[in-house]
């Protein structure tokens, strides 16, 4: 018989006598206590108010935009406007030019007539 | 007190008014298997005390947590050999052995040790088990001195049969050439 099989199911460790026993109750004295604590109770108000708050954030972002929006059309409107004023005065300076230059041409035509009528009427 | 099986125990340990009871039950009904397995391991009592009472701690810290998954008793042992890994490699560190060497350290402090009863062929035994790798030395242990079946040992140490069949095979076979020369 080899040693093993000899040695086979003989312990020669021990354990002082009561050991185990008062294992237990000394194990139990040292736990620290567990503390559980009780789920918090939620009021509706908790679980409502955070929606509100979003809905509030989302509006207030969308009046943000839209303001933002608002402002830069009346910006377009005015700058197309005043490129509208600038460009008629040139159009209404050009038709005075145009009304002077026929009316000096006609003012010219009757004093060369006035003229030539006197001419005329000396020789006569 | 009465005795609760293990499913009954665990439902008690999820159960804030009850689970101070169910842990007693717990360390009464495990605490002599778990002392003797830490004990294999590092031969000493005073050792093993230390280490058992680490257990049964980290297990009522972490109780919480235990989801049962697996049983208890596997919960139990694998926190216990944890701890025993842990230990012996603060030894080796403080006694300057690397891991390929045997704890031969153990050995000293087991021959001033009272609670060993062994004869110089029990001592020549322990010998050639601590120059075993510390799994091997637990597939060892728990075969050879607890008749552990190979289905608990491969829940516990995560290990497949096969594997542990063939562990305990060398280990054997190890120990036989030690003592062979030895003798």
């Amino acid at each position: 018989m080899n040693t093993l099989e000899e040695l086979k199911g003989k312990n020669p460790f021990r354990m002082p006598e009561g050991y185990i026993e008062d294992f237990t109750r000394n194990m139990i004295d040292q736990l620290p206590k567990k503390t559980f604590e009780e789920p918090a109770k939620i009021s509706w108000k908790d679980r409502i108010l955070p929606w509100v708050y979003l809905a509030a954030a989302i509006a207030g972002l969308g009046l943000f935009f839209n303001v933002l929006n608002r402002n830069g059309e009346s910006k377009s409107t005015a700058k197309d406007n005043y490129i509208l004023s600038s460009e008629a005065p040139d159009r209404a300076a050009s038709d005075d030019t145009e009304e002077a230059d026929d009316y000096l041409d006609y003012l010219e035509t009757q004093y060369t007539n006035y003229l030539l009528a006197e001419e005329l009427g000396k020789l006569e | 007190m009465r005795q609760y099986t293990e499913d009954e125990l665990v439902e008690r340990l999820r159960e804030p008014s009850t689970v101070q009871n169910a842990f007693a039950q717990v360390v009464n009904m495990y605490s002599e298997r778990l002392y003797w397995q830490i004990r294999k391991m590092v031969l000493s009592h005073d050792d093993a005390n230390d280490l058992l009472q680490n257990t049964f701690m980290k297990a009522w810290m972490n109780i919480e947590y235990f989801r049962g998954d697996a049983k208890l008793s596997t919960w139990l042992y694998k926190i216990a050999i944890n701890e025993c890994i842990t230990f012996l490699n603060r030894q080796r560190a403080s006694h300057q052995v690397s891991m390929n060497d045997a704890d031969v350290f153990l050995l000293e402090k087991l021959k001033s040790d009272e609670y060993f009863d062994g004869d110089e062929l029990q001592l020549k035994l322990q010998k050639a088990i601590v120059r075993l790798p510390d799994k091997q030395r637990l597939v060892f242990n728990m075969k050879y001195y607890d008749e552990m079946k190979y289905d608990d040992m491969s829940e516990i140490l995560g290990t497949s049969v096969g594997a542990l069949k063939a562990s305990y095979h060398h280990a054997v076979k190890k120990i036989e050439e030690f003592l062979a020369k030895e003798v």
